[in-house]
C-alpha cells in the first residue's frame, strides 16, 4: 500500500502540492488527472523518492519512506515501475540492455535475467527488437521498451507518467489495452497519470483530480 | 534563395575560405619547405632531426609531461564536474570559479609563483631552511613541477567541457536508473557514458594542449619538444628543421582528433526528451566537509602562487618599474587581443552558422580544421605564419601586426566556431525561413534576426577570445613586430634577465589585464538577466 499523508511540496515559489492525502492499495487501478501544472508528476516523484516532501510523509506498505524533507528509503529500494513522460530510454543501450538493467542493477544471475527479459519482451511483443537501439525504433516500440523496463523486475507498484501522449488515437488505444492487460495478469498496483478524457474511460479505475490550486484530500472525479 | 552565387553562400564560402587559406597555404608551404634542403627535394630536415636520440627523449619527455598532465587535471577536472552538476556540495559556484581563473592568464604566471614559493630563494627557504627548499626547487623544476603547473592551468578546459557535457545529459534518464539502483552505478552506467563524448574531447585538447604548451616549460626549464622546435627556428632559423620537429605534433594531433571523431560520432544520440526536475546526488551529509577540503585545494593550487606574486611584486618600486617597462605593451596586448577577438567572433559567426545549417558542402569538416588549430602547437602555427608570409612582396604586411593577428585568429577560429554553432543549434531555422519569406535578403536576417538573438552568445565569444589572445605566448613571441610586442611576450623576454620583483610585478599584471574585462562581462551578463 502506499499513503501519503498531509504532503506538502513546493517548487521554488510556486506552492504544488498542499495537505495532500492519497492512499493506494495493493493491485488497485489508480487514474491521476488534472490540468497542466497541477502537480500530477510531483505526486508520481515523490512515490518514487525522486523527490522529498516539504512537509508530511510517504510510505510504502507501513513503512515510513520520505519525510519532511528526507528520503528515508531511496528509489532503487521502494521496488517501484515508472515509465516517465519522455520514457527516458537510454539511448546508448540497445532493448535488451534497457530492460536488463533493473535486474542486473540489482543482482539478478545471468539465467534468471535472461528468462525474464525475455518473458517480459515476449509479452510487450519486442522480441525481434532486443538488439535495436531506441533511436532506431518507432513512437509506439519505444513506449513498449520503457513499459517492460518499468514492469521486469516485478514491481508491487507501477507509475506511469502520460506515457502514451504522444501517439496517435489507435495506437494509443492499443497500448492502453496493452497496459490494462499487463496489469491484470502481473496484480500490481498502477498509478497511471493523464489529462486525456479518453484515457480515463479507458482505464476505468478510481479517478483523482487535482485542482489547479489546492489539491485536497482524494477528490475524486 | 538558394542559387549558386547566392549571397548567402557566397559570404559562407568566403569565410571558409579565409580560414581554409589562412590556416592550411601557410601549413603547407611550411610542409613543403621542409622537404627542400639547398633547392632540392630532400628528407634531410626529417632524418637529421628525428634521427638524434635527443629528439626522441625530447618526445618522451614531453608525452610523459601531457600524459601525467591529463590523468591529474582529467581526474581531478572530471571529479569537480561532477560534484558540481550532480550534487548539492555548498559554494559549488565559488569553486568552479576559482578553478577557472588560471584560464585567465598565461601558464607561466602559476609557474612563477611556485618559484616564489618552492624555488631557492622562496618562501619555503625562508620558513624551512635552504635543504628543503633545494628538494622543492628540484621537484618545481622537474616533471612533477611541470605537471603541477600545466594541470592547474589546463583542468579549467577539462572542467568547463565536462560541466557542459554533464549538464546536457537529459535527468530523467538518470532518474530511470535510480529507481534500479544508488548514485555510483548511475553514473557508471548512464550519466559518464552520455557525457564521454564531451569528456574525451576535453581529455584529448588537454592533452595537446600540454603537449604543446611553450611557456611553462620554458620557465621551469624542462627539455621537451615545443623549446627544440622554438628553438630551432629563432636560434637557428632553421624553418625545415623545427617543422620536421613540429610536424610529429600535428600528425598526431590529427590523429587522435579523427579518432576522437569516429569514436564520438556512432554516440552522435538525438532523442527526443523534456527537462525534468533533477534529483542530485547523495553525500552522505559529508558535502560541507567535502566543500571545505576541495576550496582548500583551489585556495591551494590557484590562490597560492598567486598570493605568493603579490607577496613578492605588489611593491611601489616593482610596479613602477614594471609599468615603466611594459605600459606600452599592456596597450599592445589590449589592441591585439580586440582585433583578434572581433576577427574570430565575425568568422566564428559564418563559420558555425556554416557548420551547423550545413549551408555548404564539406561543411561539417570546418569543425575538425578549426579545432585541430585550437589543438596545434602555437609555435608550428607561428612558424608556418613566417614562413608563409615573411616575402619581400608582403613586407608591408609582415612588418605589422596582421601576421600576429591572423596567427590569433587561426589558433582560436575553434572558439567562435563552436561557440557560435552550438547556440544556432536552439535557434530555430524557422525563424530565419519566416524573414526569409518575407523578402528579408540574407544580410537583413543575419542582421535583425540572428545577430540579435545570438547576441549572448557573440558577447561571450568575443570575451572569450579576448582572454585567450591577451594570455597566448607562442605566437606572441615568434610573430611580435619588433618594438610592439604584447605583454606575454615582453614578460617572457625580461625573465631572461629581469629582477625578481620585476617580473612577479608583471606577472600580477598579466593577471589584472583579463580579469577586468571578464569582471564587466560578468557585471554586464547578470545586468541584462536582471533587466
Amino acid at each position: 500500500m502506499i499513503e501519503l499523508a498531509q504532503v506538502t511540496k513546493s517548487h521554488g515559489l510556486r506552492l504544488v502540492l498542499d495537505g495532500f492525502d492519497l492512499t493506494i492499495r495493493s493491485g488497485e487501478r489508480v487514474v491521476l488527472s488534472g490540468p497542466s501544472g497541477c502537480g500530477k508528476t510531483t505526486v508520481l516523484r515523490l512515490i518514487a523518492g525522486l523527490l522529498a516532501p516539504d512537509q508530511g510523509t510517504v510510505s510504502l506498505n507501513g513503512q515510513l519512506a520520505s519525510r519532511d524533507g528526507r528520503i528515508l528509503i531511496p528509489p532503487e529500494r521502494r521496488a517501484i515501475g515508472y515509465v516517465f513522460q519522455d520514457l527516458a530510454l537510454w539511448p546508448h543501450l540497445t532493448v535488451l540492455e534497457n530492460v536488463e538493467f533493473p535486474l542486473k542493477a540489482r543482482g539478478v544471475d545471468q539465467k534468471a535475467r535472461s528468462s525474464q527479459v525475455s518473458e517480459m519482451l515476449s509479452l510487450v511483443q519486442l522480441q525481434s527488437f532486443a538488439q535495436a537501439y531506441p533511436s532506431s525504433l518507432s513512437g509506439g516500440e519505444q513506449q513498449r521498451v520503457a513499459i517492460a523496463r518499468a514492469l521486469v523486475a516485478r514491481p508491487s507498484f507501477v507509475l506511469m507518467d502520460e506515457p502514451l501522449s504522444n501517439l496517435d488515437e489507435d495506437l494509443r488505444t492499443s497500448l492502453g489495452n496493452c497496459i490494462l492487460d499487463l496489469h491484470k495478469r502481473l496484480a500490481f498496483a498502477l498509478v497511471y497519470v493523464t489529462h486525456n478524457r479518453d484515457e480515463i474511460l479507458q482505464f476505468d479505475g478510481r479517478t483523482i483530480w487535482l485542482g489547479k490550486s489546492k489539491p485536497k484530500a482524494n477528490a475524486e472525479l | 534563395m538558394g542559387g549558386l552565387l547566392s549571397s548567402k553562400r557566397f559570404s559562407l564560402a568566403a569565410a571558409i575560405f579565409v580560414v581554409v587559406a589562412l590556416a592550411l597555404l601557410p601549413l603547407a608551404a611550411m610542409l613543403a619547405r621542409s622537404f627542400f634542403v639547398n633547392g632540392s627535394i630532400s628528407l634531410d630536415n626529417y632524418t637529421e632531426t628525428l634521427g638524434r636520440a635527443r629528439v626522441w627523449g625530447l618526445l618522451l619527455n614531453s608525452l610523459a609531461l601531457a600524459g601525467n598532465t591529463t590523468l591529474v587535471a582529467g581526474t581531478v577536472g572530471v571529479g569537480l564536474a561532477i560534484g558540481a552538476v550532480k550534487s548539492a556540495i555548498p559554494f559549488r559556484s565559488a569553486i568552479v570559479s576559482i578553478f577557472c581563473l588560471p584560464l585567465l592568464f598565461p601558464p607561466y604566471v602559476l609557474a612563477n609563483g611556485w618559484f616564489q614559493i618552492l624555488g631557492r630563494q622562496g618562501l619555503v627557504s625562508r620558513w624551512f631552511g635552504d635543504p628543503i627548499a633545494v628538494v622543492t626547487s628540484g621537484l618545481l623544476f622537474g616533471l612533477p613541477g611541470g605537471v603541477l603547473v600545466l594541470s592547474t592551468a589546463l583542468l579549467p578546459v577539462v572542467m568547463l567541457l565536462s560541466i557542459a557535457s554533464l549538464s546536457s545529459v537529459n535527468p530523467s534518464l538518470e532518474d530511470a536508473a535510480r529507481l534500479s539502483c544508488g548514485w555510483s552505478r548511475v553514473l557508471k552506467s548512464v550519466t559518464l557514458p552520455l557525457a564521454q563524448p564531451g569528456i574525451l574531447l576535453s581529455l584529448v585538447l588537454t592533452f595537446l594542449l600540454a603537449l604543446g604548451e611553450l611557456s611553462a616549460p620554458s620557465f621551469l626549464r624542462l627539455d621537451v619538444f615545443p623549446i627544440e622546435s622554438f628553438t630551432q627556428f629563432t636560434a637557428f632559423y632553421n624553418a625545415g628543421a623545427a617543422t620536421a620537429a613540429a610536424f610529429p605534433f600535428a600528425a598526431g594531433a590529427l590523429l587522435l582528433l579523427l579518432g576522437v571523431r569516429k569514436w564520438t560520432g556512432a554516440g552522435d544520440y538525438h532523442f527526443r526528451w523534456t527537462h525534468s526536475q533533477s534529483s542530485s546526488m547523495s553525500l552522505g551529509g559529508f558535502e560541507p566537509w567535502i566543500a571545505a577540503a576541495v576550496l582548500t585545494v583551489a585556495a591551494t593550487t590557484v590562490i597560492l602562487p598567486c598570493a605568493a606574486l603579490v607577496h613578492r611584486g605588489l611593491s611601489i618600486t616593482a610596479i613602477t618599474t614594471a609599468w615603466d617597462r611594459a605600459a606600452d605593451s599592456m596597450a599592445w596586448s589590449l589592441l591585439y587581443g580586440a582585433l583578434a577577438a572581433t576577427a574570430i567572433t565575425v568568422f566564428g559567426f559564418f563559420l558555425g552558422y556554416a557548420s551547423q545549417r550545413r549551408s555548404i558542402r564539406g561543411a561539417g569538416l570546418i569543425s575538425l580544421l578549426t579545432l585541430m588549430l585550437f589543438a596545434l602547437p602555437g609555435t608550428l602555427i607561428g612558424i608556418g605564419l613566417v614562413t608563409g608570409w615573411n616575402r619581400p612582396s608582403l613586407v608591408w604586411l609582415y612588418a605589422g601586426p596582421a601576421t600576429l593577428i591572423a596567427g590569433l585568429v587561426m589558433q582560436y577560429a575553434a572558439i567562435g566556431e563552436r561557440g557560435i554553432a552550438s547556440t544556432m543549434a536552439q535557434v530555430a531555422p524557422s525563424l530565419e525561413e519566416a524573414a526569409e519569406i518575407a523578402g528579408a535578403s540574407w544580410f537583413r536576417r543575419v542582421w535583425v534576426i540572428l545577430v540579435p538573438l545570438l547576441r549572448p552568445s557573440l558577447l561571450a565569444v568575443w570575451l572569450l577570445a579576448f582572454v585567450l589572445c591577451l594570455r597566448d605566448t607562442s605566437l606572441s613571441l615568434l610573430l611580435s613586430p619588433p618594438g610592439r610586442d604584447p605583454l606575454t611576450a615582453r614578460t617572457m623576454t625580461l625573465m631572461a634577465n629581469g629582477s625578481q620583483e620585476l617580473i612577479s610585478a608583471l606577472c600580477l599584471f598579466s593577471i589584472v589585464l583579463p580579469s577586468i574585462p571578464v569582471m564587466l562581462g560578468v557585471y554586464a551578463s547578470r545586468s541584462g538577466r536582471r533587466l
